[in-house]
């Protein structure tokens, strides 16, 4: 595995009116890493996570993808984005379209592949989600596991350098949750470099690599998962923690 | 019943000619008011604003008005003949006429179809790398498409019926054929027009069963 750095971010801010929601954030994220990014809600995790392909703009600092600062709106932008996967909250399927046409939309309309290779690639990675039964399907006639496992593989299709997860299991049924988090580990074991925002504990201490703990718009500490669970080493992080260890 | 039975070919004709104008014109009112649709939210502010002004005047000015300056205005004075056959000439101003209009309404029940769009369907689009055309042709005009399904058929019945002021530019379809007959057979008014007016009920009332069918049909499952 190379260590070259994939993602930097430099001095990043952003600001909403008053509210200062990215304070000088820097971060850097190596190829086949799989970063997690935890604290308390509003602490800008998923602005942090959305900024890294344009979603939200920043006020100052930059922000690279391999090397290129991120592009202004147009099409070397669309060209990066994608090669970042996004997966969100509320998994966004095209609502529309067949699970199939999901996974097979973009690579045919951005990536050019022939239809008949994108096809077989989507239902490649449906299979390996564990929905290769329900290509035929539209979104709202599956569970909300099974519309972010797709997503999952929509991401995965477009051959993405890295995968932005935005708290992709907080709109899920209890338990729903595993099954996601099952795919999102295997990808972790495969390889693929990841940045998750969640609040989900146990993923964080199972497959990640680096934790990163925000709050108030700032990168308070960051560590390996060892590092930071067992022992904290800011007052905000052990208070978190505390918070929702204990229960 | 007399007169109706009598004419029944030119009555016909005449209504064959408010279906053309009608057909034409939707196509041609559902290809400039997508267009428009794009210009209203696209990201360049020029394109947005012109869309917003061409929509406010074409919506605002009485159809009747629209006509006559395609035929008045665009026909004789500035000289454009769109063909040597005067009566097809007269159609294809009038098609202009009304699609002009139409489009603006058109635009308008697509906007708020937009709307009705969740905004994280055009951000999953952008983050798989699809440009701003492509996310509106291939994800959310689609979808607004769907959900406007039953409002564009009002517009199409109301285009529909709006055909009959087609006669100030000089289109002989069904109300100018009835004038004429009314002229003709002074004895005979109330069946002529109620004659007519089934006619008009026999054209719009399957559109709006079509309509109703395809918004049903279409609607899409969130």
């Amino acid at each position: 595995m190379t260590q070259a750095d994939l993602i930097v971010l430099d001095q990043v801010n952003k600001r909403y009116g008053e509210h200062h929601v990215l304070r000088d954030v820097n971060l850097t994220v190596r190829q086949g890493e799989v970063v997690v990014i935890i604290g308390p809600s509003g602490a800008g995790k998923s602005t942090l996570c959305r900024a890294i392909n344009r979603l939200e703009t920043i006020d100052s600092g930059e922000i690279s993808v391999d090397g290129t600062p991120l592009p202004a709106e147009g099409r070397q932008l669309a060209r990066l984005r994608a090669e970042v996967g996004m997966v969100f909250q509320s998994f966004n399927l095209f609502a529309h379209k067949t699970v199939l046409d999901n996974v097979v939309l973009a690579q045919v309309h951005v990536l050019r592949r022939p239809r008949d290779e994108a096809v077989r690639k989507a239902r490649e990675l449906l299979d390996r989600v564990g929905i290769g039964s329900q290509a035929a399907k539209f979104p709202a006639q599956l569970s909300g596991g099974q519309q972010q496992r797709v997503a999952i593989a929509r991401a995965l299709a477009m051959d993405p350098k890295v995968i932005l997860f935005d708290e992709p299991t907080s709109a899920l049924d209890p338990e729903m949750v595993n099954e996601v988090l099952d795919v999102m580990t295997a990808l972790a074991r495969e390889g693929m470099t990841m940045v998750v925002v969640t609040h989900e504990m146990g993923f964080a201490r199972r497959a990640a690599d680096r934790v990163v703990f925000m709050a108030d718009g700032e990168i308070v500490e960051q560590d390996t998962p060892d590092g930071f669970f067992g022992a904290p080493s800011s007052e905000r992080a052990q208070s978190f923690l505390a918070k929702i260890l204990t229960h | 019943m007399d007169a109706l039975l009598i004419e029944s070919d030119t009555v016909f004709a005449a209504f064959w000619m408010t279906v053309r104008l009608t057909a034409v014109s939707a196509l041609g009112s559902l290809v400039l008011g997508v267009l428009l649709t794009a210009m209203r939210v696209a990201p360049l502010a020029s394109l947005r604003g012109a869309a917003g002004v061409y929509v406010s005047v074409a919506r605002n000015t009485p159809l009747t008005l629209v006509l006559l300056f395609t035929g008045l205005g665009v026909g004789a004075n500035l000289g454009v003949e769109l063909s040597d056959d005067i009566a097809t000439n007269n159609f294809w101003l009038a098609v202009i006429g009304l699609t002009a209009y139409t489009s603006a309404f058109v635009c308008e029940a697509l906007r708020s179809g937009l709307n009705t769009v969740p905004v994280g369907q055009a951000e999953a689009a952008r983050s798989l790398g699809l440009g701003f055309v492509k996310t509106l042709a291939l994800i959310t005009l689609p979808q607004a498409f769907r959900s406007v399904v039953a409002p564009l058929g009002s517009i199409m019945i109301a285009l529909t019926k709006n055909t009959t002021i087609a006669l100030v530019v000089g289109v002989s379809e069904a109300s100018v054929r009835m004038r004429e007959m009314i002229e003709t057979y002074g004895d005979q008014v109330i069946e002529i027009f109620f004659g007519f007016a089934a006619g008009f009920v026999l054209l719009c009332l399957p559109m709006g069963l079509a309509f109703g069918w395809l918004s049903r049909r279409m609607a899409v499952a969130r």
